[in-house]
């Protein structure tokens, strides 16, 4: 609103800033700024707002307003966020400029560093390493240690952030800055890993040995993180692959161009050549294994093809050109080609890489020929990219569909179009010399177009084609001497004029005539035809001196007296030349000299792609976009020819990365080795059999899920063991959840209090589970109780890290939501060996079965909880869910439990577990009620439990008092 | 990174400029606007300019340049989709990108800028989060505003910051959950004189409106998913699972959103072109001969309407004079634009047009034919064949409603004659 509101009257201010003259119209200005001061100064937060605002809109508009700092940085320790946010926008523009002043506003910021609202800790950061002061470094510095080990994952982005702009304002500091980057590498948080990286880019790109640790854990994160952060860990990443890893492509660099370039078109005499050179350098060299990392880095990135960010792809797509071996190469032309169709901009980058790539792998692009095809709305630049990728496309088998293309082109009306066409056409005629012919003839037709452009761009090329082959072409070149009297374009003229004089041999009665003609109009022709014009006379004047002689002094004098010096001089170079002054014996030897200065045979000009040479640049780049090294360029360095040690990106405790969400999922629901002997327990009184089979089925589907994910599932070689993962919840796990920002250091002691509770808990239990398993069961596994803790314990260690990594794997939530809804539930496992003795005490009404006697004694507190149930969907499909109820036991009613980590949701102090009625009898069931006090009633859907139908509810279970009851 | 961005509209004025580093001085701009002058139309100019002392990295939208100055090494890529994002970013805010909308609001414009760049480098570009940080601006929220003195400017953190699911905000509720999804498809076809089709591909995308409440997790299944092997996603989609399984499962945004973009047809693969176009187009003294017909096929029994064909007559063209057997036709003798608009197209009787055109006298005659380019609509199909089977959801309890739609046109769908 006040954009345009103050438009009139800071316009004219402006005005007078420029032109102090204007005295009175200044002190106009001055009031009016003297209005917005006053408004700032005013308490009400709305005027300092609507002052804000304008002042804001001046910046906006890049009117200086820097006189008014003073007032605006008063409000820096404003509360109002709105002001403060533009306040600090106000700071950022203009804090360089008044220094002075700006450190007024310094400790506001410190105390905002210690703010307990994290945006406001976040800002703070923000806005200190923004402003540019260089007095304030050590503050800078301190601040960006501090924020690097918050809680929050988002100040230590922005600490991240800060890095770069600490370095630019002082690159004294760089050791501390890598210190600092160093151990930010190690955030496990997607969130940060980004913009660590692109810190790390902008300090020191060269200090690749500070991501050997960190390399595996970027590869497995690199899905996750955010686009922007996605482009430049790959750009990132690919200088490391090319100066960690072999050159995959070794073992067939012996013939590499010609490899790519000619298979089409010398076939036949290539074939034994290359095989012969291959099995040659077989021979060589031992047979190339890739590294496992070189080939994680490849498979991590691949799946992000298909992004929707076209840098990203583009960002792939240059680290396989660069780094993987030729034929993996072709998985990312799809990506490109889908690029195509973006926005105008991108497309015009994109064929600028595709036309730098296909010069060198060009078979891989044949299949999509067709999206090449230029259409009449695209601009101009893109056309003449799109020619200029079809060209070097052009092979001995589709050169035909090319050319019929190129022909539709040449009738567009877009002349700078047409212009690159026949360019186009000409690259292509000399390229392939099947078609050269076709080509040339196709070109002279051309000559007869109506529009000179097109007839002068056509000469050139036909000029340059016809130095191939001149003496088969005799009456191109008297064609196009003809065209001399029409076309008036310099170039065109020029080169008919070259190509008369070059090979006045073959058109020896000609070439005198043009000359003449020529001669003419001498004075009015422009410098290059001028030029071409004596160089014509003079080779005439050598081979036909009887006939030239007078013209040849005739041009050489309107030289003379040319204005062009460089005419001039040319004149005077060519008279002396071929007319030499002197002794007779000299002036022979001075003519022979001449003839073979003047008519040596010159090679025909290769016609190249302007992208040749460009991909020494790396692909995607600034620098190969405009072909030159643009500051702040990092060449890549070719592929060590020695390999590197690889163990140097060993982390001390290996198997930390690529753990796959579904062993999670198929653990969590794990529970711990009390719960297990519970559960043995439950099922050695009866139908022991049946039901470890049932449950080993579910055990060995998720663990087939996890093999097929994970790389490296190497040692669960006991199924038991892996069952027991107990801890998985235990307090590593929280630590890693509160990285992701979740945990509020309230709950963090909450949920140790708990824990330490539930610990006390487990141990009682085990041991009395412990001693119901040894009278009740016999089962091979049971060895020492102490060795099995020393088992868990090493099993713990372990969990940690899987599970700290897979809190920020996308796949986890699909199976337990609460990873980032709901705080997360940290003593559900501690707790389960209770629920399940509870459980498998409770006895359901109609069953006669009473299945163990274990939890009677706990049963008896079953009304100090509470449980209820609502109906879920199905959904937690990966977890394992352990049957409770045997439907023979239960006389056709089966139960089955899992454990959902999931909050209970009509009680945040419980959790959830998740039970799940299936009636396999004839008859329905309407009641269900465990022991005396719990009963339930299946009204909550207004149906009854008919044959084979499977509800699934969920009960809560409280956390300290493990009993349970029902609502409802 | 991107140091400094400067708006500029059609009449080459900066009207706005954003410094995320020291201010560079907007006489950079000279450069790019000297570049404009050389070329032909707006669209013509190339996205990256060199200047002494720094590069210009530009787009051209809705009539305005974007003019972002850079001065070290960057992918060129990075910026100009940063660039798109931004203008996407207000298109979401202000419903429309001009100059206007961006003056009118230009205070959380520059909120905007401030959020989604630190010092160069992108820090927040999902809408989702920029829209808890700031609220986009709306006639309701202005009067509270101004009455309870609340502010536009969110003091906390968004909640997808920290998640998994940056994309999406918590705490979401609708009463009524909805989940519509259109299948969209526009066939991008070169037509040669013939009649043989030189190139067609489809160009598909899945946009969606998704109001649920809570963390809804649907997953999606195609009775086809093979024809998707050309596929580029929203980062909601999990990749890893659209590998295993060919089965789309995601964690959606909240509101509108495109979920993946497709292609079919590129690199080979046959695609089936509605309809078919014959032409006859003669210049003969100084009239010619005109005729085009126009008639369905491949539609799967389906109408295919809004069928308008347009054409640039060549400039020797002075006026024509056809009669059409359906719809009508206009010619406009200054920018020489002949458009045709049939309606729909039913098999059977092929719709057509044809008469005589007069050309300049005196004037050589156009070497070349003017081409045509074809609009079309298809209602309840995808011409691909693409076909949505089943959408589930997990997590939630409540039952959404759910709507897929689907829509075939013509993209850039061109005939040479």
């Amino acid at each position: 609103m006040s954009y345009n509101n103050d438009r009139t009257s800071s316009a004219s201010g402006d005005d007078t800033m420029q032109d102090p003259s204007a005295g009175a119209l200044f002190n106009v200005n001055y009031k009016k700024h003297e209005d917005l001061k006053n408004m700032l100064d005013q308490n009400k937060d709305s005027l300092k707002l609507e002052a804000m605002k304008r002042i804001i809109g001046m910046v906006a508009r890049g009117k200086n307003a820097s006189m008014l700092f003073p007032a605006v940085v008063k409000n820096v320790a404003c509360k109002n966020i709105e002001v403060k946010k533009l306040v600090y926008v106000y700071l950022e523009r203009y804090a360089e400029e008044q220094q002075d002043l700006a450190l007024l506003s310094i400790s506001t910021f410190q105390r905002g560093l210690k703010d307990s609202n994290q945006m406001i800790r976040a800002s703070a950061l923000r806005v200190l390493s923004s402003i540019r002061v260089p007095i304030i470094v050590p503050i800078m510095l301190l601040a960006i240690k501090e924020g690097v080990n918050d809680m929050c994952p988002f100040v230590r982005k922005t600490a991240a952030h800060a890095i770069p702009k600490l370095y630019s304002l002082d690159s004294d500091q760089k050791e501390n800055l890598i210190e600092i980057i160093d151990k930010m590498l190690g955030d496990r948080t997607t969130l940060v890993a980004g913009s660590v990286v692109m810190a790390f880019e902008e300090v020191c790109p060269d200090r690749i040995d500070l991501i050997h640790r960190h390399f595996r854990k970027l590869c497995s994160l690199l899905v996750d993180v955010d686009e922007w952060g996605q482009i430049s860990i790959i750009s990132m990443l690919t200088r490391y692959a090319r100066t960690q890893f072999l050159n995959p492509n070794e073992h067939e660099n012996v013939n590499d161009d010609d490899d790519e370039d000619k298979p089409f078109y010398d076939e036949d005499d290539d074939e034994e050549d290359e095989d012969s050179d291959e099995e040659k350098a077989k021979n060589k060299r031992p047979k190339y294994i890739m590294d496992p990392d070189h080939r994680m880095l490849l498979k991590s990135t691949r799946s992000l093809l298909q992004s929707r960010n076209a840098a990203v792809v583009m960002a792939v797509s240059q680290l396989y050109y660069h780094v993987a071996p030729k034929s993996e190469f072709n998985t990312v032309v799809k990506g490109l080609i889908r690029l195509l169709r973006g926005r105008r901009e991108v497309q015009f980058i994109v064929l600028q890489n595709i036309a730098s790539i296909s010069l060198k792998r060009k078979s891989v692009f044949g299949p999509y020929l067709k999206s090449f095809y230029v259409r009449s709305t695209d601009p101009t630049h893109v056309r003449v990219l799109k020619l200029e990728v079809l060209t070097n496309l052009a092979t001995e088998s589709n050169i035909a569909v090319i050319l019929r293309e190129f022909q539709t082109y040449v009738r567009s009306s877009d002349k700078q179009f047409v212009a690159h066409t026949i360019q186009a056409i000409a690259r292509c005629a000399t390229n392939i010399t099947e078609v050269t012919d076709t080509c040339l003839s196709g070109l002279v037709n051309l000559l007869s177009n109506r529009d000179e452009s097109v007839v002068a761009e056509s000469v050139v090329v036909i000029k340059k084609l016809l130095q191939m082959n001149p003496s088969q072409h005799c009456d191109i070149i008297k064609e196009m001497s003809k065209l001399l009297d029409q076309i008036q374009v310099p170039m065109a003229r020029a080169s008919i004029l070259w190509l008369i004089g070059e090979y006045c041999e073959i058109v020896p009665k000609l070439a005198p005539d043009v000359l003449r003609k020529a001669a003419k109009q001498f004075t009015s022709q422009e410098e290059i035809v001028k030029l071409q014009i004596i160089n014509l006379a003079a080779k005439l004047y050598l081979t036909n001196s009887k006939q030239t002689k007078l013209i040849t002094q005739y041009v050489l004098q309107l030289a003379k007296y040319d204005q062009n010096y460089d005419i001039r001089d040319r004149a005077r170079f060519i008279r002396h030349l071929i007319m030499p002054a002197g002794e007779s014996g000299d002036v022979g030897n001075f003519r022979k000299s001449a003839k073979k200065i003047l008519l040596a045979a010159k090679p025909a000009p290769v016609l190249e792609s302007q992208f040749k040479g460009r991909d020494v640049y790396q692909i995607g780049s600034l620098s190969h976009a405009l072909n030159t090294e643009v500051s702040g360029y990092h060449p890549l360095p070719d592929f060590p020819v020695e390999k590197p040690d690889p163990s140097v990106r060993n982390v001390e405790v290996p198997k930390v990365v690529d753990i796959e969400p579904a062993k999670i999922a198929g653990r969590k629901s794990s529970s711990k080795k009390s719960k297990k002997k519970a559960k043995s327990s439950f099922y050695s009184d009866e139908d022991e059999e049946s039901e470890e089979e049932e449950e080993e089925e579910v055990e060995d589907e998720s663990e087939e899920e996890s093999e097929e994910e994970s790389d490296e599932e190497s040692d669960d070689d006991d199924d038991e063991e892996d069952e027991d993962s107990s801890e998985t919840e235990g307090p590593d796990s929280r630590i890693s959840e509160s990285d992701v920002g979740v945990t509020s250091p309230k709950q963090l002691t909450m949920s140790q209090n708990s824990e330490k509770t539930s610990d006390e808990e487990e141990e009682s239990s085990e041991e009395e589970d412990s001693s119901e398993e040894e009278t009740s069961s016999s089962e091979e596994e049971e060895s020492s109780e102490e060795e099995e803790v020393v088992v868990v314990s090493k099993k713990k260690k372990k969990e940690k890290k899987q599970q700290e990594v897979n809190l920020l794997d996308l796949d986890d939530f699909m199976g337990g939501s609460p990873a980032y809804t709901a705080p997360p539930i940290p003593v559900v496992n501690l707790l389960t060996p209770t629920i399940t003795s509870d459980l498998a005490g409770l006895s359901f009404g109609g069953s006669s079965a009473n299945s163990t006697g274990g939890g009677d004694g706990t049963n008896a507190t079953a009304s100090s909880g509470m449980m209820s149930f609502v109906q879920t969907t199905g959904m937690n499909l990966k977890q394992e869910s352990f049957p409770l109820l045997h439907r023979v036991t239960g006389e056709g009613l089966e139960v089955k439990y899992k454990f959902v980590r999931e909050v209970f949701k009509p009680n945040d102090k419980m959790v959830a577990v998740e039970l799940e009625f299936i009636n396999n009898h004839t008859n329905p069931i309407r009641e269900i009620s465990i022991g005396d006090k719990v009963r339930i009633y299946l009204l909550f859907y207004n149906e009854t439990l008919t044959t084979l139908l499977r509800i699934i509810g969920s009960m809560g279970v409280h956390k300290l008092l493990h009993a349970i009851d029902c609502i409802q | 990174m991107i140091n400094s961005l400067f708006m500029v509209n059609s009449h080459r004025d900066i009207f706005m400029e954003k410094h995320w580093r020291t201010a560079i001085k907007r006489s950079v701009c000279d450069c790019f606007f000297q570049a404009l002058e050389k070329v032909s139309g707006p669209e013509d100019v190339s996205p990256i300019i060199v200047t002494p002392h720094h590069y210009l990295i530009s787009i051209y939208r809705d009539r305005l340049y974007f003019v972002s100055v850079v001065t070290k090494e960057i992918q060129p890529l990075f910026v100009i989709e940063f660039l798109h994002r931004i203008v996407d970013t207000f298109i979401e805010y202000f419903g429309e990108c001009s100059e206007r909308t961006i003056k009118d609001n230009y205070v959380v414009v520059y909120e905007l800028l401030e959020e989604m760049l630190d010092n160069g480098y992108p820090l927040a570009t999902e809408s989702n989060i920029l829209k808890e940080l700031i609220k986009p601006p709306n006639i309701i929220r202005n009067v509270v505003n101004t009455v309870t003195g609340q502010s536009n400017v969110a003091d906390t953190l968004p909640t997808g910051q920290f998640s998994n699911v940056p994309w999406r905000r918590t705490g979401v509720k609708y009463t009524s959950n909805e989940a519509y999804f259109d299948v969209t498809e526009e066939v991008d076809a070169i037509i040669d004189r013939s009649g043989s089709i030189v190139f067609a591909e489809i160009q598909g995308s899945i946009n969606c409106v998704v109001k649920l409440s809570g963390m809804p997790d649907l997953c999606m299944n195609f009775v086809n998913p093979r024809l998707l092997d050309d596929v580029s996603f929203h980062p909601c989609v999990r990749l890893k699972r659209w590998e295993n399984e060919k089965v789309m499962s995601f964690v959606p945004p909240d509101g509108a959103f495109k979920l993946c973009s497709y292609h079919v047809g590129a690199g080979g693969g046959m695609v089936s072109v509605p309809l078919y176009i014959k032409h006859n187009i003669q210049y003969a003294g100084s009239a010619g001969k005109f005729e085009v017909s126009v008639g369905p096929r491949h539609t799967s029994g389906k109408v295919v309407e809004n069928v308008k064909v347009t054409s640039v007559m060549p400039k020797q063209i002075v006026n024509v004079n056809l009669v059409p057997t359906q719809g009508e036709y206009s010619f406009n003798p200054v920018t020489r634009v002949l458009a045709w608009d049939i309606g729909k197209v039913a098999p059977g009787k092929p719709p057509s047009i044809r008469g005589t055109i007069s050309l300049q006298p005196g004037v050589p005659l156009p070497e070349e034919k003017p081409s045509l380019s074809i609009n079309f609509k298809i209602q309840q199909l995808a011409i691909s064949g693409l076909r949505i089977s089943r959408l589930d959801m997990h997590n939630e309890r409540y039952k959404p409603f759910k709507g897929v739609k689907y829509l075939t046109g013509a993209g850039k769908f061109q005939v040479r004659t």
